[in-house]
């Protein structure tokens, strides 16, 4: 759980304890990366695996795969931020997703957050200029759904 | 043939003899050494570590020089952005 992290981090934080656009927009690339890495690897796995076993690719195999590639970003982004607070591009940016006021995420506004965040990519995109402006640098994903973007101390760093 | 000169050939076979037969065997023995293989484990993994901490200092410095800009661009005070 993200606990652990989340709650390391003190409630009363700096603007700069917040995560910016800049690290948050690379750990999203990092993300979109792994993902159609990871995508890619389990299709070719699936359906190349199919077409040396049987000798052909069924179509309910093909309709399968596509179905769970599709569910693949959205449950990847809201498991990992219930899970860990981090998706892997946060954990490599040393950032974490956590509730205003600093309590982990609940799977019900990770999987919220994952679909609106998603759904509505260029919006999230555009909506993060507001990050600039917020105190807590919040962009307008974060402000629907009461989350905040947090570095995570370095091991051994002081608070 | 002169002294010099078969010392020069002999230390060559010799060198050559190291070569081909003690090194690869000495290299096969570091690789396959575990502790060999855990200490470059460990090297990687801290090499690692440090390019991602450099890329997070580097990110959070580019997130307040990005948003010093714009706000500079913006003509907005600091003071102004209060809660």
């Amino acid at each position: 759980m993200s606990a652990g992290s989340s709650a390391e981090i003190g409630a009363s934080l700096r603007r700069e304890d917040y995560a910016g656009v800049v690290s948050r927009l690379v750990a999203v690339a990092i993300d979109v990366v792994a993902l159609t890495v990871a995508a890619a690897a389990a299709a070719a796995l699936v359906l190349g695996g199919a077409e040396v076993v049987l000798g052909d690719t069924p179509g309910w195999l093909v309709a399968v795969t596509s179905f769970v590639l599709a569910l693949l970003p959205t449950f990847y982004f809201a498991l990992g931020w219930w899970i860990l607070g981090q998706t892997a591009g946060g954990l490599v940016m040393g950032i974490a997703v956590r509730r205003v006021g600093g309590r982990p995420l609940h799977f019900p506004r990770a999987l919220l957050r994952a679909i609106l965040g998603l759904a509505f990519f260029v919006l999230w995109l555009i909506g993060m200029a507001l990050a600039f402006v917020d105190q807590r640098r919040r962009g307008l994903l974060d402000v629907v759904t009461g989350t905040e973007v947090v570095y995570v101390p370095e091991r051994g760093a002081q608070q | 043939m002169d002294a010099v000169t078969y010392l020069r050939l002999e230390s060559a076979s010799g060198l050559a003899w190291v070569r081909g037969e003690v090194m690869p065997t000495m290299i096969g023995d570091l690789v396959a050494d575990p502790k060999v293989r855990q200490l470059a484990m460990e090297g990687a993994h801290g090499a690692i570590n440090d390019v991602a901490l450099e890329v997070r200092r580097r990110s959070a410095r580019a997130d307040t020089s990005l948003e010093a800009g714009v706000r500079r661009l913006l003509g907005r005070d600091r003071r102004e952005l209060a809660p």
